[in-house]
């Protein structure tokens, strides 16, 4: 399944890119895009495993960019 | 008095809008769902935090000016105490929010990133006693990211304007009253009625009235069309000036707008090949050029080459111009607005992906029906007997079709334009081979050669593509029609233009028999075609016709029953995506109205999105290397390189700004 979220204050593209390529190192991450100029992040993970994946997921968003508010879309 | 009612009415439409919306500015749309709004509160925002950002950064810089006006001319009456301390505060004013970022990253033993290397140069500058340089760096980072900022905002903003044209409000005709309300509580079959002027909220047919209706705001087709009862409309168009009754085809979010809106919000997800190639490149990049920097200022003093403080200085200047920024922004910026720049000529594309993909490809597939041709049938020759017009031949046809409900007979009849059933007259219908009509004159036979034979009638053989419609009247041959789905006009044009952009083959799928697909394909002059195709086989012989290289082809269909199809060729681009859901959800690229032409539209479009991305790209290799060669020989100092850093991003940024003027 798929979820997207809002990175709201994101407007660093190479941290947009940062975080793209930690979580996709994440275990059970199948994909991940986060975009700089829609500032929206595209998780895919097994249903089973999302909730685990989004955890993760925020705390690599909040170290790279502590500013950031994460949104649910 | 009327009028002030009315007036007042329109005022009462609009505070009730604003209880939970706001209007814009243009006052007939309003930004209402989440995208829009976020946007719209972002902009605020950031423009907010801009001017505020710009006001500072000038204040800095009047203060900085002075300090520097100070030191060159009147240090002798200035303590160099009093100067530096000077200096070292507005470095620390202007700093202070770098520094402290660069502070956290460092805990996080993240190393590389812009605000550990300018936080570090700028530092490592007061260190050594560059004042000046290092409050210099600071502001005029500051001013170029402030400046990128801005750039994306505006570039976001463009996207939206494109589809800034959403219905506000809807006004439900329910037990005779108008009652206005949001177009996202219409249900299906929903009866609203659209002033004159005002967007029409929501997908539907029209069950009174005649207007111009306006679609360029979704298709980019800005001449307008007419419709009357019965004519399907789409929320989101302006009816220009009659008054409409429409009947809604279902709830708002599955209308036409609303999937719009949602395919723009996701079309950045899928990111293009150059853009993945950008980051892994800055990933590397960053640390290579750190290292260099540091080679730089450590080596040449350790083998007693010059002075440490010299070296040092250079290796700053390396470092400032190692930031990763300008490059890895001016990718999206410029796919961006090729993506918005396309989605105002009616083009929606999917993803940047692909733009990179249409570089690729070389041959074209195009769907027969519907696509190449209207997809409709239309009388396309009229021949009747010496001493018979064409008109009197055409309507003796249609009156006998006035009963029948089949494609031909309805083509027969569009053509022949207003007639009705005569009275008392007897309709039989053969199935598969034509009608007899009988009144108190006449007996009309219209159909097959066969059926005029089973009435001892003997109607000629005609070779002709298309289908062959024969009249007989009173038991005389008459003539003949052909009737056949005709090749649009465009198709042409749009096949010539293909050619020009590159494209070297161009191919056709189609359902229909040999003879017709092979007349389509002379005409257009295409270099191959595959006929009598079950939907199924498509896909087989778009493999077959390309050679295996789905890589290379694109595919152009109506979306209907090519589902597979634009899920195999590289580039899948459906037709008239307006009323198709599964065109939306396989296909890359939709294209709104129906026009062909707009396929090699969006060649071009791709190609320009191209070309200035990898302008970009190049643009700012090549001055962060020329910078990174003068740093390193000392010709560049930290001025030049923070201008070098900031000044590619900006001109990147402007560069990809014309991607949308395409």
């Amino acid at each position: 399944m798929k979820k997207t979220f809002k990175l709201v204050g994101l407007d660093c593209a190479n941290c947009a890119a940062k975080i793209e390529n930690e979580i996709s190192d994440l275990p059970d991450v199948i994909s991940v895009t986060v975009n700089f100029m829609t500032t929206k992040m595209n998780i895919e993970a097994e249903r089973e495993k999302m909730e685990s994946v989004v955890e993760a997921a925020m705390k690599v968003v909040k170290n790279i960019e502590p500013d950031v508010k994460i949104e649910k879309v | 008095m009327k009028r002030l009612e009315s007036f007042e009415k329109k005022h009462d439409d609009y505070s009730h809008i604003k209880k939970d919306d706001e209007i814009c500015s243009c006052c007939s749309c309003i930004q209402s769902e989440d995208f829009f709004n976020e946007i719209e509160e972002e902009e605020q925002f950031d423009l907010r935090e801009f001017r505020g950002e710009i006001r500072f950064l000038i204040f800095m810089g009047v203060l900085f000016a002075i300090c520097l006006i100070t030191e060159e001319f009147f240090s002798e009456y200035v303590h160099s105490y009093l100067l530096n301390a000077a200096f070292l505060s507005l470095y620390l004013v202007c700093g202070l929010p770098v520094l402290k970022m660069a502070f956290r990253s460092l805990i996080k033993k993240d190393f590389f990133n812009e605000f550990t290397l300018m936080g570090g140069a700028s530092l490592a500058a007061v260190a050594i006693g560059q004042m000046s340089e290092s409050v210099g760096v600071m502001i005029f980072y500051r001013l170029g990211e402030a400046f990128q900022k801005k750039a994306s905002s505006y570039s976001r903003r463009s996207i939206k304007a494109l589809l800034a044209q959403k219905p506000m409000l809807a006004r439900l005709l329910k037990d005779g009253k108008v009652e206005n309300i949001n177009p996202k509580d219409i249900v299906k079959g929903d009866i609203v009625q659209v002033l004159p002027g005002e967007v029409i909220p929501i997908d539907g047919i029209i069950i009174s009235g005649v207007a111009q209706i306006n679609s360029s705001a979704i298709t980019g087709e800005s001449k307008p069309v007419s419709a009357k009862v019965g004519t399907a409309v789409y929320g989101g168009t302006l009816s220009l000036d009659g008054l409409l009754t429409i009947k809604a085809a279902g709830p708002f979010k599955d209308s036409t707008i609303s999937r719009m809106l949602e395919m723009v919000q996701n079309a950045v997800a899928h990111k293009s090949p150059t853009e993945r190639f950008i980051t892994r490149f800055a990933k590397w990049y960053t640390p290579a050029v750190f290292g260099l920097a540091t080679l730089v200022a450590l080596v040449p003093p350790l083998i007693g080459q010059g002075d440490f403080r010299e070296w040092f200085y250079r290796g700053l200047v390396l470092l400032v111009i190692s930031c990763p920024c300008a490059l890895v922004i001016s990718i999206p910026l410029g796919f961006f607005g090729g993506i918005g720049s396309a989605s105002k000529k009616g083009i929606l594309v999917k993803g940047a992906n692909v733009f990179d993909a249409l570089d690729k490809v070389t041959m074209a597939v195009f769907d027969k029906t519907g696509t190449l041709t209207y997809g409709r049938f239309e009388v396309v020759k009229i021949l009747p007997l010496t001493g018979i017009t064409e008109g009197d031949l055409l309507r003796m046809a249609a009156t006998a079709e006035t009963g029948s409900n089949h494609p031909l007979a309805r083509s027969i009849l569009a053509a022949a334009g207003n007639i009705t059933m005569p009275l008392n007259a007897q309709v039989t219908q053969f199935a598969g081979k034509g009608m007899l009509l009988k009144t108190d004159l006449d007996t009309i036979i219209v159909g097959s050669k066969a059926l005029l034979q089973d009435y001892g009638i003997t109607a000629p053989s005609i070779s002709e593509l298309g289908t062959v419609v024969h009249v007989a009247k009173n038991d005389k041959y008459q003539g003949y029609l052909i009737v056949a789905d005709s090749i649009r006009e465009e198709s042409y044009q749009s096949v010539k233009e293909l050619r020009e952009l590159g494209i070297k083959k161009v191919y056709m799928l189609t359902g229909d028999c040999e003879a017709v697909a092979k007349s389509v394909s002379d005409k257009l002059g295409l270099d191959g075609y595959r006929s009598e195709l079950l939907p199924g086989d498509k896909v087989a012989a778009l493999k077959s016709l390309c050679g295996g290289e789905t890589k290379k082809t694109l595919f152009v269909g109506d979306g209907i029953n090519d589902g597979p199809v634009l899920v195999t060729s590289e580039t899948g681009i459906a037709m008239g995506g307006f009323g198709s859901q599964v065109a939306i959800e396989v296909a890359d690229v939709v294209i709104l109205n129906d026009s062909l032409l707009k396929v090699a539209e969006l060649l071009r479009v791709a190609k320009k999105t191209r070309t200035i991305v990898w302008q970009n790209v190049f643009m700012a290799m090549g001055v962060k290397g020329v910078f990174l060669v003068f740093g390193a020989v000392g010709v560049a100092g930290l001025w030049e390189a923070v201008f070098a850093d900031v000044g590619v991003a900006l001109m990147a940024i402007l560069n990809s700004t014309r991607t949308s003027k395409v």
